[in-house]
C-alpha cells in the first residue's frame, strides 16, 4: 500500500477502501510498523459499477474524507518488536487431536492435520540443513513475520517434511520471498493465486521429487510435504488468512498445498535444454524456479499431428486475458507464462524439427485476441502502442510483449495433456540454487 | 491416538520485526493546500477520486489538486505491486500536503 510510503516521508494520508478490505489495510499498516492509519471505508464494491453509482459513493464518503483529512490524529503509542529467535516454546497436555485443535484455534494450522512440532523432532529437522537456525530468510507477507531457519523447520515438521527436504524448501522460500515474485500481493489478492515451484537437477533424484506421471499430484511425499510447508508458512508466519487478510474471492485447494514438481528432464526432446539451463544454470546444478500464477489451463490435444496444428489448438485455448494482460494491465505483458508441455506433445513438435524458440515464436504470433475484446475503460493502450506500434480495434494483442518471455518445461508423463500457467500480475519468475 | 501426553511444542508463527513509526498529524485545514490523489489502477478508483477532487475544489478555498496517475502513469498499471521509488520521488517532489488514495476493488 503506497500510502505508507508517503507517511514514511512525513506526508499524511487518507486511504479509501471498501468495507471488506479494512482489515487487510490495517494488517498491512501494522506489518509496516504503523499502529493505526487514517482509513475511510465505503460500501463494497467500487469496481464494475456504473459511473453514477461510484460518484454517489464518492458523494456519500466526501464529508468523512474531508473531516478526517483535516482532523485525523495518529495514536500516541508505537509498536515494539520481539526477537525472532528462538521461537517461543510452551508445554501442553492433551491428545494428538487436542494439539491439532489448539493449533487450529490459535490460527497455526489451516484446518488439515499437522504433526506437533516438538523440540526433539525440531532438532532432528534442523539437521537437514547446514544453515544456522537463527538465520533470517526474510519477512513473510502480508504480516511480514520474520522467517528464521528455525521457523522453516517448525513448519516443515508440522507439514510432515523429512530433514532432507530442508535445502529444497529453503531455496523455494528464498525464491518466493524475492520481491520480484510479488508473493505479498498474491497472498492477499481477491484472485485465485497459487505458488508454483519447479525443480530441476540432481535434487530430483536425491530426495525423490516426482517429475513423471502425475508429478504435481497425489502420492508423492516430498512434493506434497514441501508444498504443504510453503503454504503453512504463508499462513502462520505470513498471516495470509481468509477472510480478512487473504481476500481470495473463491480460494482453491492449492491454498493448502502449492504446486511442487520436477521437470521431466528424461523426456526432453533431443536438443531441448531443461528450464534451469535455459535460465543460465549448469545442468548439474539443483535449482528451484518459483513464481505465482493463476490455476493452470489444461490443453487436451489428442489430434494435432503437426506443430502448426498444435499451435493453432493452443492459440484458441490461451489468451492475454487469462492473466488480465492487454490494455487493462499492460504490465502483465512483461511477465513469463509457463508452458508445461507434456512429453508427448513436446516429442511431436521436436520430431518435426521444432525447437523451443520455434514454439515460442509461433505461439506469440498466433495466441492473440483483438483489441476490441477489452472494455473501453481499460487505460493502458498507450503502453501497448509503445511496445507494439499503432493500434486499431482490430489489432491482435499477444500474451506477452516478446516471444522469448514464454518459459517452456517438460511436465508430467504419458498422455496428450499440457498445461499453461498464466502469471499473477507482478510476479516474475525467480530461480535459486539448492544448497545444503 | 487418545492418550494424554505432555507436549513440548514450538510456536510456528514467529514474530514481526518492526521499524515503528508514527504517522504525521493532519493539517487543520485544506485551504490553500496541495492534495495528491493516488489511484492504484483498480477499476473506478479514478472516477471516485475525480469526484472527490471536484467536491474539494467546490468546498475548499484555494485547494490545489494533483492526480498522481497523470504525473506517473505507471502507478496505475495495476501490477498489484508497490510504486517504484522513482515514482514516489516524482510525486513527493510536487510537495503535497496530504495524499488521498483509493485502493478500490
Amino acid at each position: 500500500m503506497d500510502q505508507l510510503e508517503f507517511e514514511r516521508l512525513g506526508i499524511p494520508t487518507v486511504t479509501v477502501v471498501t468495507s471488506g478490505f479494512v482489515g487487510l489495510a490495517k494488517t498491512v499498516a501494522l506489518s509496516e510498523g504503523v499502529i493505526d492509519m487514517c482509513v475511510v471505508s465505503v460500501p463494497h464494491p467500487m469496481g464494475m459499477i456504473s459511473t453514477a453509482d461510484i460518484e454517489k459513493k464518492a458523494l456519500d464518503a466526501f464529508p468523512e474524507i474531508l473531516k478526517l483529512g483535516m482532523e485525523w490524529q495518529p495514536p500516541g503509542e508505537t509498536l515494539s518488536s520481539q526477537s525472532p529467535y528462538p521461537a517461543e516454546r510452551f508445554q501442553f497436555t492433551g491428545t494428538l487431536g487436542d494439539v491439532n485443535k489448539l493449533f487450529f484455534d490459535r490460527g497455526w494450522s489451516m484446518g488439515i492435520p499437522v504433526i506437533p512440532p516438538t523440540s526433539e523432532d525440531l532438532d532432528n529437522m534442523l539437521k537437514g540443513t547446514s544453515r544456522k537456525p537463527d538465520e533470517v530468510l526474510g519477512q513473510v507477507p502480508p504480516r511480514m513475520g520474520t522467517l528464521t531457519i528455525e521457523l522453516v523447520a517448525v513448519n516443515a515438521l508440522m507439514a510432515g517434511c523429512k530433514p532432507e527436504y530442508m535445502p529444497l524448501l529453503i531455496a523455494a522460500l528464498e525464491g518466493l520471498l524475492a520481491p520480484e515474485v510479488n508473493w505479498r500481493a498474491a497472498l492477499a489478492t481477491t484472485g485465485t493465486s497459487q505458488s508454483v515451484v519447479i525443480v530441476n537437477g540432481p535434487v530430483i533424484k536425491e530426495i525423490d521429487i516426482a517429475n513423471e506421471q502425475g508429478a504435481a499430484g497425489k502420492g508423492h511425499h516430498p512434493n506434497g510435504a514441501i508444498g504443504y510447508a510453503i503454504n503453512l508458512i504463508a499462513y502462520t508466519v505470513g498471516g495470509s488468512k481468509p477472510p480478512s487478510v487473504d481476500k481470495s474471492t473463491f480460494g482453491s485447494p492449492a491454498d493448502f498445498i502449492c504446486w511442487v514438481f520436477g521437470e521431466n528432464e528424461g523426456k526432453l526432446p533431443s536438443g531441448w535444454e531443461p528450464l534451469h539451463v535455459d535460465r543460465g544454470f549448469k545442468k548439474s546444478d539443483s535449482v528451484v524456479t518459483t513464481m505465482v500464477s493463476y490455476p493452470p489451463v489444461e490443453n487436451i490435444d489428442h489430434w494435432s499431428d503437426t506443430p502448426q496444428e498444435q499451435i493453432r489448438w493452443w492459440s484458441h485455448l490461451i489468451n492475454p486475458m487469462m492473466s488480465i494482460g492487454g490494455p487493462c494491465r499492460s504490465g502483465v505483458m512483461n511477465l513469463s507464462p509457463i508452458m508445461a508441455i507434456g512429453p508427448e506433445h513436446a516429442q511431436s513438435m521436436a520430431s518435426a524439427g521444432w525447437t523451443k524458440d520455434d514454439f515460442r515464436q509461433a505461439l506469440w504470433e498466433q495466441a492473440r485476441i483483438p483489441m476490441s475484446a477489452w472494455p473501453a475503460g481499460c487505460n493502458d493502450a498507450e503502453d501497448i502502442i509503445n511496445h507494439l506500434g499503432p493500434l486499431t480495434p482490430e489489432s491482435m494483442i499477444p500474451i506477452t510483449f516478446r516471444p522469448e518471455q514464454f518459459l517452456i518445461i517438460i511436465a508430467g508423463g504419458d498422455g496428450k495433456q499440457s498445461h499453461y500457467f498464466a502469471p499473477f500480475p507482478g510476479s516474475l519468475v525467480t530461480s535459486k540454487l539448492v544448497t545444503k | 491416538m487418545s492418550e494424554q501426553t505432555i507436549w513440548e511444542l514450538a510456536n510456528p508463527e514467529g514474530t514481526v520485526q518492526l521499524q515503528p513509526f508514527v504517522t504525521k498529524p493532519h493539517c487543520q485545514t485544506l485551504e490553500n493546500k496541495t492534495v495528491l490523489f493516488y489511484w492504484n489502477g483498480k477499476h473506478n478508483g479514478d472516477v471516485f477520486l475525480n469526484k472527490i477532487a471536484e467536491l474539494l475544489t467546490e468546498k475548499v478555498e484555494g485547494v490545489k489538486i494533483i492526480r498522481g496517475w497523470e504525473v506517473t502513469p505507471e502507478i496505475a498499471r495495476g501490477l498489484n505491486q508497490g510504486a517504484s521509488k522513482e515514482a514516489v520521488s516524482k510525486l513527493t517532489a510536487l510537495k503535497p500536503d496530504i495524499v488521498i488514495g483509493a485502493q478500490a476493488d
